[in-house]
């Protein structure tokens, strides 16, 4: 509790000039990893570079709360390869892999994709009479793996509450952290 | 001046990068791993039929796997996704890629795959009439899955089995 009240101490006593440091250094961090972000995105040239798995269609490989690295690829796209898509109506994007390719001259392509843990192929998950997935419905590939880490925002966005707790105490720490 | 939660923070960071480095150890030294798995397929039997109704025909297959995946595990590996792709060219498609068979392996002791009568688990079909008098290639190709590290796909492109379906 003591921190606290040092803090509100600190944010009382501080000059004008020194607040208005502090706050651009707090705009500076939520700056700079909105441009690591948006870098990513350009780099990758996927919409959503990291993505954490929600749910266990692609046991036993990915668990709910494991992180994933997309790319787009710069190959075309093979069965076995692991997309993320978007489905109409669907707000949530899918991880899984793909099952069957069939492209054409021009480069069009026809994906069907199928999770490692279920037991049928995703047509039934796709948009109503839609039977392939094309390049534009793709976000990326998954390229690179990481346990666990995502679990931290499963937890914040199953209870806002302590997102909102979080980012305000970073928050106050960052404005009241003397030189 | 050092408070507590100046500690906590520094303490906490400074496990996440170690951690971090441990990983990326942990991938990176496998870039010198070399694999040398053998890989044979065979089609036992073949069956074509017309689903009425549908469009296409419907392939059922007899496999013989023997592939001996052992050498692929080391100590970053989870899991192989390993499955089998029947490739063909149509007049419609450059380029055909059908998963007709797939497994998961968990472990090393169990990367030597010797079945004999694998049924195909998916079906084989075309988007039309495609599969009749037509070359298919059947390819072995597995994913590694790492413990933490990049996703990789390889294809065992040496040990192709190519069989001709008649005009049924």
């Amino acid at each position: 509790m003591d921190t606290f009240v040092d803090m509100y101490h600190t944010l009382r006593d501080m000059r004008k000039r020194q607040l208005a440091h502090q706050v651009l250094n707090l705009s500076m961090i939520v700056c700079s990893a909105l441009m690591i972000w948006k870098s990513l995105m350009v780099i990758t040239s996927s919409e959503s570079p990291v993505v954490v798995v929600l749910s266990g269609s692609m046991e036993p490989a990915f668990h709910r709360g494991d992180i994933l690295f997309l790319h787009m690829g710069f190959t075309p796209f093979r069965a076995g390869d692991i997309v993320v898509f978007k489905v109409q109506d669907r707000e949530i994007p899918i991880v899984h892999r793909v099952i069957k390719v069939h492209e054409k001259e021009n480069g069009d392509v026809d994906i069907l994709t199928k999770g490692d843990n279920n037991q049928v192929d995703d047509r039934g998950l796709y948009a109503a009479s839609q039977s392939w997935i094309n390049k534009e419905h793709v976000i990326g590939r998954a390229k690179g793996y990481l346990p666990y880490i995502g679990m931290v925002t499963i937890i914040m966005n199953d209870y806002p509450m302590i997102k909102y707790i979080l980012v305000s105490l970073m928050g106050l720490f960052v404005l009241t952290t003397k030189e | 001046m050092h408070s507590f939660w100046q500690r906590l923070n520094a303490l906490f960071f400074y496990t996440l990068s170690v951690l971090g480095f441990l990983s990326f150890m942990a991938a990176g030294t496998t870039y010198w791993h070399r694999a040398n798995p053998k890989i044979e397929l065979q089609l036992e039997k073949l069956l074509l039929r017309k689903v009425y109704g549908a469009g296409h025909d419907q392939a059922i297959l007899n496999l013989r796997i023997n592939a001996d995946l052992r050498s692929v595990f080391n100590w970053n590996v989870k899991q192989l996704f390993v499955y089998i792709t029947a490739e063909y060219e149509t007049e419609a498609n450059v380029l055909n890629q059908v998963v007709v068979w797939d497994t998961i392996v968990n472990d090393q002791s169990q990367a030597w795959i010797r079945s004999q009568s694998v049924v195909n688990k998916y079906s084989l079909t075309d988007q039309g009439y495609g599969l009749r008098d037509n070359n298919v290639s059947l390819v072995l190709n597995w994913n590694t899955v790492p413990s933490t590290g990049l996703l990789t796909l390889h294809h065992g492109y040496s040990s192709v089995h190519t069989f001709h379906v008649p005009d049924a």
